[in-house]
């Protein structure tokens, strides 16, 4: 496929950037009045929101960021795509199977692994989520970003209960753990290994 | 699920799937660079320009009289050569012991190891802090390195798996040379394993220089910030005042050298990250 090289790298170009710089970079697109993105919504004809400044938009606003910087989970992607035996997609097409056939029953069962493995490390990352809403919102407005190690960090370090905090620590730590387990458990009944012969 | 009418209308989809996400994610960067070049007149205009009509690369300069960025900068190199130089060194070393050296426990050493890579930064933040508190290593650069010294435990899982793909009797003729296990790893493993290092030496320069909340716990006297810490105070003030571009400025600069590494350096990014995820 042409181009597919020049793809590749400027998906994974904004995972490159710092996080700080990502906040503050997001902070201005996100500028109610002279941000990119109300500038585009308003030229196309619809108003303008209030992204990160707003209750109830701020969480999606966080979210859609942290889609730009989905790099080191495409290339995890591609590796696992490149995986894949050829000889079955073949298989599939010779036995006239369509592209939606190819999908469901080679790629999707041979990708599960690697979907386990990144949403395993999606939910392990979405619990320490700090300096993003640290930066940009500070928690706010009215705590709607108040995320979990933001306010650890406040009481260990602005109120000084350091105990507290700790507790927390081991809460978010067990919590991880527990979610993490759950997944793996569920993850026989959907994650298909090669060698694997009962499926 | 419906079928395309033939191949050439799907390969238009796919492109204009393709052309929108990549739109999405390199206008931002655009944006960036556009904001950057800009006068603070010129950034608060309605409607807003797409490009400055006179790019102000004097922004760039006047940046570092507003704040002390060349300094920023040699703070940060300093802090990220010990983390390179000390990932490096000691992981080879200990991916070297765990691979080839047989040991009582090191099954289980090696294991804790890789339990390491589970634990969560938030875990170890506040016992940590508390221990460099009495180690009197708050506001030095003790906390920002020394571990870097010690071992990583995503490190050594990276480089025990390569060491384990060069054959022992490389290892074994040395030894019948009577050569000892330090030159093993400096002489024989390393020059072989210089991909592995690479990645290594590549992941830990970019954990190090995009750092925020180590310094940011750390640190609190100016002269010691790094380019993420300044960038933080530039952000706290600069929004207020509305001087965007110079905010964007500085975070072009601070992009920059990441940027440049990984056009250089592409290929172990890729195996880096995918090595990562052999793990799962």
């Amino acid at each position: 496929m042409k181009g597919v090289k020049v793809f590749r790298t400027v998906f994974y170009l904004p995972s490159l950037v710092p996080v700080i710089v990502s906040s503050a970079l997001w902070m201005w697109l996100y500028n109610p009045q002279f941000g990119l993105f109300n500038v585009l919504l308003t030229s196309l004809g619809l108003p303008p929101q209030k992204w990160v400044f707003g209750i109830r938009t701020v969480i999606p606003s966080l979210i859609l960021m942290s889609i730009w910087g989905i790099g080191n989970i495409i290339i995890v992607f591609l590796a696992g795509l490149q995986d894949i035996p050829k000889e079955l997609t073949e298989a599939v097409a010779i036995d006239g199977g369509s592209a939606f056939h190819r999908f469901r029953h080679i790629i999707l069962p041979f990708m599960t692994p690697t979907i386990l493995y990144n949403v395993v490390i999606g939910i392990i990352g979405g619990f320490q989520i700090f300096t993003q809403p640290y930066i940009m919102t500070n928690g706010g407005p009215a705590n709607a970003s108040l995320f979990y190690v933001l306010h650890l960090y406040r009481q260990a370090f602005l109120f000084a209960k350091m105990g507290y905090a700790s507790a927390m620590a081991w809460f978010v730590f067990i919590a991880t753990g527990v979610v993490s387990i759950i997944i793996f458990r569920t993850s026989s009944w959907w994650v298909f290994y090669q060698g694997d012969t009962k499926r | 699920m419906r079928r395309w009418k033939s191949r050439a209308d799907f390969r238009v989809l796919v492109y204009v799937l393709l052309l929108g996400f990549s739109l999405f994610c390199v206008f931002p960067l655009i944006w960036l660079l556009r904001s950057s070049l800009m006068t603070s007149r010129e950034i608060f205009t309605l409607p807003p320009r797409l490009l400055p009509a006179v790019p102000q690369w004097n922004n760039y300069l006047e940046l570092f009289n507003v704040v002390p960025f060349g300094r920023y900068f040699l703070n940060t190199m300093a802090i990220v050569a010990l983390n390179v130089v000390g990932a490096v060194a000691s992981n080879s070393l200990i991916a070297y012991a765990f691979a080839r050296i047989n040991f009582r426990g090191r099954t289980i050493m090696y294991g804790l190891c890789m339990a390491t890579i589970m634990l969560p930064q938030t875990v170890t933040m506040i016992p940590l802090f508390i221990e460099w508190k009495l180690f009197h290593g708050i506001n030095t650069y003790a906390p920002l390195t020394v571990l870097a010294f010690f071992g990583n435990g995503f490190y050594i899982f990276l480089l025990h798996q390569f060491f384990k793909s060069i054959p022992i009797e490389f290892d074994e003729a040395a030894f019948v040379d009577g050569v000892n296990h330090f030159q093993i790893v400096t002489r024989i493993i390393a020059p072989m394993s210089k991909p592995a290092l690479a990645v290594v030496a590549i992941f830990s320069f970019l954990t190090s220089w995009n750092d925020f909340f180590g310094p940011f716990l750390y640190l609190n006297d100016q002269r010691k910030y790094t380019l993420s810490l300044g960038l933080k105070y530039l952000i706290s003030g600069y929004s207020v005042m509305g001087q965007w571009q110079f905010l964007m400025a500085a975070s072009v600069l601070i992009v920059l050298p990441v940027a440049l590494l990984f056009f250089l350096t592409q290929r172990y990014f890729i195996q880096g990250l995918t090595m990562g995820g052999l793990k799962g």
